[in-house]
């Protein structure tokens, strides 16, 4: 057993280890020329203690195990009764898959890498600027408690993304796309050529008319329906009747075309989990099932308050950030909205007129948690199924539970998003809304 | 600790380079309705180094001191290794180097309050909004943290400084019928743990904004003349404009730079716009940056014009303008980047009874509840008004409102007398090591008007 969980559990009733290792690279290339080779390289460690029933938490470097335990005990004299003790032993054999770690790459490697996708780039299309970014890591997360939980899954996963700002540059967008994969990521020409082509669909600004529009979501945009959906499944807001779904289990709330599972464990994940932030196996499931919800998502603490086992979904994240100072809460650890039949260019060949979104901002300023949205849309007008410009001044706006109602069809492909900012992690499809309601200024 | 990191650059083979440590103590308490969900410490540290070598840049952060030496080696080695790949040289504009300290006082440190005192606190608060009608949900929070940084770089600068903050933001919910909204809370911000004492008033007011928002329709889309309150409008500032302040976000856009360039008008000539970290106890207050540069006011707009904009020394070098002390970091895990400070609109002679006179049909927005900003800004109002033949209306909810850099400046056609600055808020902004969300800021403003914002909303 950890020294640090062994001194904890001498001094306090039960302990919870959480401890996070992680090295990181990024290369970043601006304007075809390297600018920034970056290393990070932590250790954290948040220690939870339960003192007679109390709940008490410290964070720090787990170097300093001393000052975590001495903290962690004296915040739980303060704190309250929990509904819940921290797990116990378990097995995770029969959840989801090993987690295959790759290699870590070398910065030089990175360098060569991104250096040769600007050379195809430049071969492609020569008077394309393209800024480059390339991420690695690798590392792991272990769940640790006095109860006898002792699991670790290791990470690595590699990033790029590259941006080719359109040629009038009359925007700060541009034509951008992202790949992601566990390791040893591949670039493939049908890959870059699509993202230049999608360069000369921003030749120019174009403003559809104010009024309902089919919409089409790309995948990072279709993101949308998991983070409000993350606000009204939160097994806290259900327990606390702030959610429009508390008691809605059974009933239809999102359109028939649309099953969403929860499923961390497949090995497509960008980081296929075992178990969660609080060392409890995550679940495959269905949460939404040919549009009737099925399942919550819950942590100790909120399942503790439905009377109910945890299903597996803490996380230490917030909307933004995924720190370890962040308190462990439900949300999505690996969603899978199920595919359709439709390829998406088929689905934007089919649209009259209409937006393609690839990107939203302020999404967080939205009442989510009752499904509200109101955003600035970024990505492209788009008229007898052909991007002809890039949207200005677009808002768009409504509720998630009557858009996604009224869904029109699902794509075929499934792009793979990480846990980010504003992000949910998981498989997501290009989605396509029969219409939401645009304002152009 | 100072001397022991300028031994580690000492033993460089780089053009430039610095360090800077951090050691941190933070207090996280947080209520959800009369559950404490947690009561935590945190004392984390760490370094980040920066090294140059023939314009090529590599950086790292790391954990412990004792990794410095090695970790610089390697970093220093990096930019070796990247020069060869780097055809557009990074220069770093001249600066003098620091030498001194910059310690914090202030006359309530919240170090000086026992745990048991800032849990009272906030519990208080909580159960005030725990007795509201319709209140379903609260979240408490209160933080407190403490910083003490060392910068080193090998141009001989050796800077010790500290940051110190306390606040309070509280979340509550209220439900009646279908209907679920929400009032914010945030008072702090600041050094002085004074500023979080006896602000029941500022909860009340919100938990009535509450009351009447429960009842509120949708807000209805469209495109509108707005009356924005001063926090609005401070919102509005620094999502619409003061991010494209911001050097490195318009570096590598040539009509960016053209549109911006220094006497460009951008807005009406009423707009007059500076960012000041040398103002006192706000949330983007600091002495010096975490280049070692010192703070100062930065006209950012004059008379509608472009008067300057915010640099890092990278960006000063390559704009051929001095820095101005605007490149921070929010701990040892990033690089430093550019990042507002106090980004103010300064105060102009119409009265806001003035101002809602003037509208026939359309919208007072108040309040700011998170916003994002490129040359398209959006941004979230806490609640609205309707107006109507000159008088305010019933109120609405949803407001979200964006816009368009170069045409929302010049639609401002009014600007109040009544200036303020707020209390705490946070900005993110991308960097390559991540999303900086810590980074404290403030912003300030008078009322404005706008003569046509568009409003997302209900069709």
């Amino acid at each position: 057993m950890n020294a640090i969980i062994q001194h904890a559990g001498s001094v306090a009733d039960q302990a919870e280890l959480y401890t996070r290792t992680s090295r990181s690279t990024q290369i970043q290339f601006t304007n075809g020329s390297l600018s920034l080779v970056s290393h990070n390289d932590r250790t954290e460690a948040a220690l939870r203690v339960l003192v007679k029933g109390k709940l008490g938490a410290a964070f720090g470097d787990p170097v300093r195990g001393e000052t975590l335990v001495h903290d962690a005990v004296s915040a739980a004299a303060y704190g309250q009764d929990v509904p819940f003790a921290f797990s116990g032993a378990q097995s995770f054999e029969s959840q989801g898959e090993e987690p295959q770690i790759q290699r870590k790459r070398s910065a030089q490697e990175l360098v060569a890498f991104c250096a040769g996708i600007n050379q195809r780039i430049r071969s492609i299309c020569p008077d394309a600027d393209a800024n480059l970014s390339f991420g690695s890591a690798i590392g792991s997360k272990t769940v640790q408690t006095t109860a006898g939980t002792d699991a670790t899954d290791a990470f690595s996963h590699e990033s790029l993304i590259v941006e080719i700002p359109f040629q009038d540059r009359g925007t700060d967008i541009g034509a951008a796309a992202r790949l992601i994969d566990h390791g040893d990521l591949a670039v493939s020409d049908v890959w870059l050529e699509d993202l230049l082509e999608m360069r000369t669909w921003g030749s120019k600004p174009s403003a559809p008319s104010t009024g309902r529009l089919p919409t089409l979501l790309t995948p990072y945009a279709s993101n949308l329906l998991l983070i409000a959906l993350a606000a009204g499944l939160n097994g806290l807001a259900i327990a606390q009747g702030a959610s429009p779904l508390a008691g809605k289990i059974g009933e239809s709330i999102l359109s028939p075309k649309l099953t969403i599972r929860e499923d961390p464990g497949l090995g497509q994940q960008v980081s296929p989990r075992r178990f969660d932030d609080e060392g409890v196996p995550v679940q495959a499931r269905d949460i939404v099932s040919n549009g009737v919800l099925r399942s919550y998502l819950t942590d100790l603490g909120s399942s503790g308050m439905l009377e109910a086992s945890s299903t597996g979904n803490a996380v230490r994240r917030t909307l933004f950030t995924e720190t370890i100072q962040d308190v462990p809460g439900p949300a999505w650890l690996g969603a899978v909205i199920e595919p359709g039949p439709t390829g998406w260019k088929e689905l934007l060949a089919g649209m009259e007129e209409g937006i393609l979104v690839t990107r939203m901002l302020g999404l967080h300023s939205s009442n989510l948690l009752q499904g509200q949205y109101a955003v600035q849309a970024t990505g492209f007008h788009v008229r007898n199924g052909k991007p002809i410009g890039y949207l200005e001044r677009t808002m768009i706006s409504g509720n998630v539970f009557e858009d996604f109602g009224a869904l029109q069809a699902v794509s075929s492909e499934l792009e793979p998003i990480a846990q980010e900012p504003l992000s949910v992690p998981g498989l997501v499809p290009y989605l396509l809304l029969e219409s939401v309601q645009a304002t152009v200024g | 600790m100072k001397d022991e990191l300028r031994a580690v650059l000492s033993k460089l083979d780089v053009d430039y380079a610095d360090i800077r440590f951090d050691v941190e103590r933070k207090t996280s308490i947080r209520l959800s309705n009369e559950q404490v969900e947690q009561i935590a410490t945190f004392s984390p540290q760490g370094g980040h180094v920066r090294a140059y070598v023939n314009g090529a840049k590599a950086v790292a952060s790391f954990s412990t001191l004792e990794d410095a030496a090695d970790i610089a080696c390697q970093t220093a080695a990096a930019a070796r290794a990247a020069a060869a790949h780097c055809t557009d040289p990074l220069r770093l504009a001249a600066t003098p180097p620091i030498d001194a300290a910059f310690p914090i006082e202030t006359p309530k440190d919240p170090r000086t309050y026992s745990l048991s005192a800032k849990h009272e606190l906030l519990t208080y608060y909580n159960q005030i909004a725990l007795e509201a009608p319709d209140v379903m949900m609260t979240q408490f929070i209160y933080s407190d943290s403490h910083a003490e940084r060392v910068f080193v770089s090998t141009e001989g600068s050796g800077v010790e400084y500290e940051h110190l903050i306390s606040h309070i933001l509280g979340i509550v919910v209220g439900r009646r019928g279908n209907a679920v909204r929400k009032a914010f809370f945030a008072v702090g911000g600041s050094p002085d743990f004074g500023r979080l004492l006896d602000r029941e008033e500022v909860l009340r007011d919100a938990l009535r904004d509450l009351d009447e928002l429960l009842d509120a329709s949708p807000i209805e889309a469209g495109t509108y003349p707005i009356v924005l309150d001063p926090h609005g409008a401070g919102i509005f500032i620094h999502e619409a404009f003061g991010h494209r302040s911001e050097a490195d976000l318009t570096l590598h856009n040539p009509m960016l730079r053209e549109r911006l360039g220094n006497g460009k008008q951008i807005g009406t000539p009423l707009l007059n716009v500076f960012d000041d970290p040398t103002i006192p106890d706000r949330g983007g207050s600091y002495p010096v940056d975490d280049e070692g540069v010192r703070s100062q006011r930065t006209q950012l707009i004059r008379e509608g014009c472009v008067a300057g904009r915010l640099h890092s020394r990278e960006t000063a070098a390559a704009f051929g303008e001095n820095p101005t002390g605007n490149c921070r970091a929010s701990d040892a895990g990033f690089a430093p980047l550019i990042r507002m400070s106090n980004t103010v609109i300064e105060a102009g002679e119409s009265s806001l009874d003035e101002m809602i006179q003037t509208v026939d049909d359309g919208y007072y927005i108040a309040g700011g509840a998170g916003g994002q900003g490129g040359i398209d800004f959006t941004f979230g109002a806490r609640w609205a008004r309707r107006i109507r033949n000159g008088k305010l209306g019933e109120m609405v909810a949803d407001a979200n409102l964006s816009g368009n850099l170069f045409t929302t400046l010049n639609s401002i056609s009014m600007i109040g007398n009544d200036s303020m600055l707020f209390e705490y808020c946070d900005c993110g902004k991308g960097s390559v090591d991540g999303v900086q969300m810590t980074t404290r800021i403030c912003a300030g403003a008078p009322h404005i008007k706008i003569d046509e914002a568009t409003v997302g909303g209900v069709s």
